[in-house]
């Protein structure tokens, strides 16, 4: 009998032998529950300099912004590097307060896209951009920086061309304690570049050009749904035979984090756009409810058009692979943000459900 | 899997951190979750609190979710991560450290004495999955313990189909290596 079967021999015992205690589960299912709730009343108590702190950053991050556009083509490195000028990440609009710039050297305008995707589609802040090791790992390539946000550490590698990324694997060795040694493969190294030399885990992610690399797989998570949704919302652009460099990506999790009240929106009406989430079809005072989720539809994207407040569009595929799209206007008798009108076309893959 | 996938809670639902909906997903997906922990792990008390860091943060990342991967899928991996994390963790590395329980879990098929010689068999093959790097033994542990298909396996891992393929065949070779260094044949 050869190692293979031996294996799904192995396999069947072990799968005979797995019972589940239900007492243990019960306990575990109250811990959980447990850890939940006090967590939830730990965050009700953050103290207000913080909250002060955060309104103050995010204020006006993410207003409409008609200067910046994405390559929406190939997403996200960009080739044309300006050659007097350091690359300026502009984070706010010309008419709010003044707010913090990210100043991107020169030598990594090749990163300027795809720092200007991740600060408007992830709830990532980039604190600061600079030289990466992985630049002088891979032969095709040189071009790598290391970003610091709020939330971790993260590589990206740009490779020349698209789909290069998604060749390379990681191919980590843990036998030596405390030695945690990697090298990659699907692609040439620069000699003697490898093994590199770890702490931890790396955790790896690729999209088209580009490799991801990170010792918090929280990265590679976000990153992977949110390509995901940015290919997704792109394909919904093209069915309905829309600019999709003529509107711009609205961050429900940034918005969320802007409070303003009905007095600023009756002097600055286009204030009203922090009043609009993804889930404002939820909104009890619709008369007819327009849309309900049903399992496998994604989250509905929010886009406006650049330059204005109020040509807002709500887009999103449901399950059965059906593009749809809603036209929202501010209603300010109402105080709500409310369809004006539905389109829906059948979409060119049908999507696969949870 | 599969079956029970399509029984859990709506993922939109999910998303609006439905606490019968979490409930649900608990009940479903939680000795599933906690049975791979302990294959991974080998400490059926490590795998209990490895179980409930996991369902903390299915809670957390929940909004994230998309739905393209089945939820069982998306458990599976944060499962996987969060062992590989534990097993580098300094608690699990002290050189003191022993877990009473540790030896208990040697498995049923370890502390039982074979009947016949095949067991006896599947007792030092499951020794020597349990010796393997984690990487091999994750591999291992998916396709033959959870029994697996390669697809699903991929979308845990973040890995091609072909990578698990050949990640397979890796592992089974460092298996026959490890067989031969402490003297076993296979044929």
């Amino acid at each position: 009998m050869d190692l293979n079967q031996r294996l799904h021999d192995l396999g069947a015992e072990k799968r005979q032998e797995a019972l589940s205690d239900r007492e243990q589960m019960e306990r575990m299912k109250k811990a959980v529950q447990s850890k939940i709730s006090h967590r939830m009343v730990n965050k009700r108590w953050m103290p207000m300099p913080v909250v002060l702190s955060l309104l103050l950053t995010c204020f006006g991050m993410w207003f409409i912004l008609p200067s910046i556009h994405l390559d929406q083509k190939q997403l996200p490195s960009s080739t044309e590097a300006p050659t007097s000028e350091v690359s300026r990440l502009d984070t706010e609009s010309p008419t709010l307060e003044k707010s913090k710039f990210l100043v991107l050297d020169q030598r990594f305008s090749f990163a300027s896209d795809f720092v200007k995707w991740m600060q408007r589609y992830t709830d990532y802040e980039i604190k600061q951009v600079t030289d990466s090791p992985f630049a002088n790992v891979f032969q095709s390539t040189d071009q790598a920086v290391l970003l610091e946000t709020n939330k971790g550490t993260v590589h990206v590698v740009f490779f020349p061309n698209s789909g290069e990324a998604e060749r390379v694997e990681i191919d980590e060795d843990f036998t030596v304690r405390g030695q945690i040694t990697f090298t990659f493969t699907g692609t040439k190294l620069n000699e003697g570049a490898a093994p590199l030399h770890a702490t931890g885990p790396t955790y790896q992610y690729s999209h088209n050009n580009l490799l991801i690399l990170s010792s918090n797989s929280d990265f590679v998570t976000t990153f992977r749904s949110r390509f995901a949704e940015f290919d997704t919302y792109r394909s919904i652009f093209e069915n309905f035979e829309l600019n999709f460099s003529e509107y711009t990506y609205l961050n429900d999790l940034k918005l969320k984090k802007i409070k303003v009240t009905p007095e600023e929106i009756k002097q600055k009406p286009e204030r009203a756009i922090f009043r609009l989430r993804s889930s404002w079809w939820a909104n009890p005072r619709l008369k007819d409810n327009p849309f309900i989720p049903k399992v496998g539809d994604r989250t509905p994207g929010l886009f406006v058009r650049t330059g204005t407040y109020d040509d807002v569009l709500s887009i999103y595929a449901a399950a059965d692979g059906t593009h749809h799209l809603f036209r929202l206007s501010w209603d300010h008798e109402n105080w709500m943000w409310a369809p004006v009108e539905h389109k829906q076309k059948p979409g060119k893959t049908k999507q696969s459900s949870s | 899997m599969e079956e029970k996938s399509m029984l859990s809670p709506p993922v939109t639902l999910l998303a609006q951190t439905d606490t019968y909906a979490f409930e649900e997903l608990m009940n479903t997906h939680m000795p599933d979750v906690y049975r791979l922990c302990c294959w991974l792990v080998k400490d059926p008390v490590a795998a209990e609190d490895l179980t409930q860091e996991v369902f903390l943060q299915a809670y957390k990342h929940i909004g994230s979710f998309r739905g393209e991967s089945q939820l069982g899928t998306w458990l599976y991996r944060i499962a996987v991560n969060e062992s590989k994390r534990y097993l580098r963790s300094w608690s699990f590395r002290k050189l003191l450290y022993f877990s009473p329980s540790h030896n208990a879990f040697e498995s049923v098929t370890a502390r039982h004495v074979p009947d016949r010689e095949d067991e006896s068999i599947l007792v030092q093959l499951e020794q020597l999955v349990h010796a393997l790097p984690f990487r091999h033994k994750q591999i291992i542990v998916l396709y033959y313990y959870e029994d697996l298909p390669a697809e699903c396996i991929a979308e845990i891992l973040n890995m091609k189909v072909g990578a698990v393929y050949t990640r397979l065949h890796r592992a089974r070779e460092a298996l026959k290596k490890k067989a031969v260094e402490v003297g076993k044949e296979w044929i």
